[in-house]
């Protein structure tokens, strides 16, 4: 069972570590989305597995009228089941988690002590700093000291807002105190601030100097601040994989499903598209997870959490489903054979 | 004594569908087995088999009638290591190995470990399949994986056995085995309930047939008395052709009747015992 979970791991790894450098750490040096392909892989081949070995599973399968003497009635021994299931996720979870943990050493994207994020509301209604809006407001309620605060305006070339030479100079107040001396350069990109000494930040003010470079924008989530403590690597690479167990549970809740009317190779194609749709389509929290990770962010800062109880929830549901469906036409189906 | 299984007006059904009527499976069946007996359960398919050892086995429960082992419903608990079952078809978990796949159901029967250990290894070689190691079940041959399937039904020391096509798959050689088992099992005082297609093992090793139709019993009975024709048959050696004539005349003469006269010849199992045992020999 672990072989095949492992060697289908080692292909994703394969797939990245043959992928150029260059594309691996895009434009914006963010590795984030190759490291969706061993994961996406390794959970899915775990999965995989976990259905094939995990007998309360799949009663209807050949041979358990053996387990079923032994371990009888509907929910009889549900404990037991509950208790591997829960053993099997655990592994899948530390086998992802690992996983997350390796990749991230191998190709070098390790960006650094992982801090939790805390985001910054604009107050005004739209967040530029052009022609006559020179201030623009941040609040947040969070309680932690902040250590760091990282801006990531965007220039704005429109011919409605009025432009002028050169690179727009800004300065960033903490509660109304100047957070660095004079006036700083800052065009599309990241800035990156240090608040000496960490403190507790209610309000951001961001001015732009009036007459310089080209209007900013500042996005949702343009303006976020780092706490200062250093939060565990490997505890970020289990959260991250969290994510994307939590989206493994939903296809394992779709295949037990369809188990009882598809074959297996049919059923377990079809939960795979499943995951890989649903991980396009951001169903389950799988892209905010890994690329918060990919950034040194602690993923639980990432409001991760909801979605993937979410996800844990609707595969579980889907498993009971399944396996009720299929305990009656099992029922339905050794009837008729007799 | 009362008898070890006792079966009484027992009915099964399944249901077929919405608005449809239900497949009676099993009809108004009586059967008793006692203590060291085999009893044969013989008939077509979908006649009813399958669904009795799985009622019996604590499986189904009947649609009406009762069914008793060792005086127990068959969903006792305690019947699980008391009654042993051999389900008909494949086993389950075949990523494990022989001995892991005993173990594991000992473990679920909790059965405790020093006595548990000793008796998977010793019907692992009973059968044939001590030597097997690490090998998983998925690599093992048809024949192997119904020896072990034997091996399970019987690791608890059961006092009953109810065996779905035991003999299913298995060449000469492992049938032969298996018949022997069961009549040791049988003389030790097992009750051995056994369905079967095969009906040359039946006619050779059970004391009692039951012949289903339809899932009610057509005819039950002792082999004797269903087979039984009054007829003798005598087996000559050593006369020609005039000193056969002439016993069939004295036959004639004393009021009998020769039925058939034809050349006596072995089974074909025994040439297959021969030839095993010249192989071994070589």
């Amino acid at each position: 069972m672990v072989a095949p979970v492992i060697a289908t791991w080692l292909i994703g790894v394969v797939l990245v570590a043959t992928t150029p450098v260059n594309q691996r750490l895009g434009a914006d040096r963010s590795a984030g989305y190759w490291l969706h392909v061993p994961e996406l892989l390794l959970v899915v081949a775990a999965l995989a597995a976990m259905l094939d070995a995990w007998p309360p599973l799949s009663r209807a399968r050949a041979g358990s009228d053996w387990l079923l003497r032994i371990r009888p009635g509907p929910l009889h021994a549900s404990g037991w089941a509950a208790g591997g299931g829960l053993a099997a996720l655990g592994l899948c979870l530390l086998a992802s988690g690992v996983a997350f943990f390796v990749t991230e050493k191998a190709f070098g994207i390790d960006s650094g002590p992982v801090r939790r994020r805390v985001a910054f509301t604009a107050l005004a209604a739209r967040p530029y700093l052009a022609g006559s809006q020179t201030e623009l407001h941040f609040a947040t309620g969070a309680r932690q000291p902040l250590a760091d605060l990282e801006l990531r305006p965007v220039e704005v070339f429109h011919p409605d807002v009025r432009t002028e030479e050169g690179t727009a100079q800004i300065r960033v107040l903490a509660d109304g105190t100047p957070v660095h001396p004079g006036w700083l350069k800052c065009g599309s990109g990241s800035v990156e601030l240090r608040l000496e000494p960490p403190r507790r930040v209610r309000t951001l003010a961001v001015q732009r100097r009036d007459r310089t470079g080209p209007a900013l924008r500042l996005t949702a989530d343009a303006v976020i601040g780092l706490d200062g403590e250093a939060h565990s690597g490997l505890a970020n690479c289990l959260l991250a994989a969290l994510s994307y167990l939590s989206l493994g549970l939903l296809a394992a809740g779709a295949l037990l499903l369809g188990q009882k009317h598809l074959v297996l190779p049919v059923n377990l194609a079809l939960g795979l598209m499943a995951v890989v749709l649903a991980a396009m389509l951001d169903v389950a929290p799988t892209n905010a997870a890994v690329a918060a990770f990919a950034r040194g962010r602690w993923v639980l800062g990432e409001g991760v959490l909801l979605p993937a109880a979410r996800m844990v929830a609707y595969g579980a549901a889907l498993a009971g489903v399944g396996w009720l469906l299929g305990r009656s036409a099992t029922a339905r189906r050794r009837g008729n054979a007799q | 004594m009362g008898p070890v299984i006792a079966v009484e007006g027992l009915s099964v059904q399944f249901p077929t569908g919405f608005r449809k009527p239900p497949f009676q499976a099993v009809d108004g069946l009586d059967l008793e087995v006692a203590a060291g007996e085999i009893i044969g359960v013989l008939g077509p398919n979908g006649s009813g088999k399958t669904t009795l050892l799985r009622v019996l086995s604590g499986l189904l429960r009947p649609t009406s009638g009762a069914a008793h082992i060792l005086g127990l419903d068959p969903c006792d608990r305690s019947l699980v290591t008391r009654v042993g079952y051999q389900p008909e078809g494949q086993l389950p978990l075949t990523n494990l190995s022989a001995a892991q796949f005993l173990a594991y159901l000992c473990d679920l029967m909790r059965l405790p470990p020093a006595t548990a250990r000793p008796a998977s290894q010793q019907w692992l070689a009973r059968l044939g399949l001590q030597d097997t190691g690490r090998k998983a079940i998925h690599h093992f041959s048809t024949g192997m994986r119904r020896r072990l399937a034997l091996a399970a039904a019987l690791v608890a020391d059961p006092e009953v056995l109810l065996l779905d096509e035991p003999t299913s798959g298995l060449d000469p050689e492992g049938s032969l085995l298996v018949m022997e088992i069961l009549r040791e099992r049988s003389a030790g005082g097992c009750a051995v309930l056994l369905a079967s297609h095969h009906l040359q093992e039946v006619e050779q090793m059970c004391d009692r047939v039951y012949l289903l139709q339809a899932g009610r019993v057509a005819r039950s009975g002792s082999l004797d008395q269903l087979l039984g024709t009054g007829d003798t048959r005598l087996v000559l050696r050593g006369l020609d052709a005039s000193g056969l004539a002439e016993v069939v005349a004295a036959a004639e003469r004393a009021g009998g009747e020769v039925l058939s006269q034809s050349a006596e010849r072995e089974h074909l199992f025994a040439l297959f015992r021969a030839q095993e045992r010249r192989s071994d020999a070589d």
